[in-house]
């Protein structure tokens, strides 16, 4: 083996065994017990995830839903008005600027 | 699979799971990290089979995926820490041939020692190696042949260090 190393399987086999006979020095295994349980609370977290993210998933779309039908009654709210007054379109730009921002925080914190 | 049946298959894998995990890897606190990775993964995977002997399979290639994503991990990370290379905590002339073996080892491709580590130490056959490692089964065969080989070249450059030494 000396002049021809690995000339054989055998050869290759018993050196790669070597090395992993050889110790390693570091901390004890984790206990397989606190994995156990560890593993139990990922999966129960796991589901808690799946039931919550159609909800959450849905959030947004009530946000913009929710928005979009502010603007349409704005709008025709506007229409049947017979002359807007400068009171008027202040308030509307105010009313539209609280919904978008309303909405912007509502999506920041989904 | 239940409590009981997890402890006896951590009893069974965990030291040759870690062992794998350590020498393939060169660092014990990555590798106890992916240990534990590992198990968990396995845990949570919502068809894993009940069968031990069809478990540890499983467990390597998952082992073997997460120590994958380490190595790219660390090419992305240009300034990585020197790892904490695992050495044999012997004196003597025993020691320096023991690391000897070590640094061989550590001259090989990360998925060649692997391969070889699958191969030699843990026994899997070609069929098993290509399924943890993502290869296909004829590229295996001739993998594991280059990489004898080149075992073989390291060893025989190897051969002057230890009589400088002894």
């Amino acid at each position: 083996m000396a002049d021809r190393p690995f000339a054989r399987e055998g050869d290759v086999r018993a050196w790669m065994q070597a090395l992993a006979a050889l110790p390693i020095n570091g901390r004890p295994l984790p206990d397989a017990r606190q994995l156990w349980w560890k593993a139990e609370l990922l999966k129960r977290w796991d589901a808690q995830r799946q039931t919550v993210a159609p909800i959450e998933r849905a959030e947004p779309l009530q946000v913009g839903i929710g928005l979009a039908g502010a603007v349409v009654l704005l709008a025709w709210l506007w229409r049947s008005v017979p002359a807007p007054s400068n009171t008027l379109i202040f308030a509307t730009i105010l009313t539209f600027t609280v919904l978008v921002a309303i909405a912007a925080l509502t999506l920041r914190q989904s | 699979m239940d409590e009981d049946a997890f402890l006896s298959f951590y009893s069974g894998t965990a030291s040759a799971l870690r062992a794998y995990v350590a020498r393939v890897l060169g660092d014990i606190n990555q590798a106890d990290d992916i240990v534990q990775e590992s198990y968990l993964k396995l845990l949570r995977m919502p068809a894993a089979p009940d069968d031990p002997p069809q478990l540890r399979p499983l467990l390597f290639r998952i082992a073997s995926n997460l120590m994958t994503d380490e190595w790219r991990r660390r090419r992305r990370v240009s300034n990585a820490a020197a790892a904490h290379v695992l050495e044999p905590n012997r004196s003597s002339l025993d020691m320096v041939l023991r690391l000897d073996m070590i640094r061989v080892f550590h001259q090989l491709k990360p998925q060649q020692r692997q391969m070889m580590w699958l191969a030699y130490v843990e026994g899997a056959d070609h069929r098993e190696i290509a399924s943890a490692l993502g290869l296909r089964e004829g590229s295996v065969r001739v993998l594991l042949h280059r990489t004898r080989r080149k075992l073989a070249s390291l060893l025989q450059a190897v051969k002057p260090c230890r009589s400088i030494h002894g």
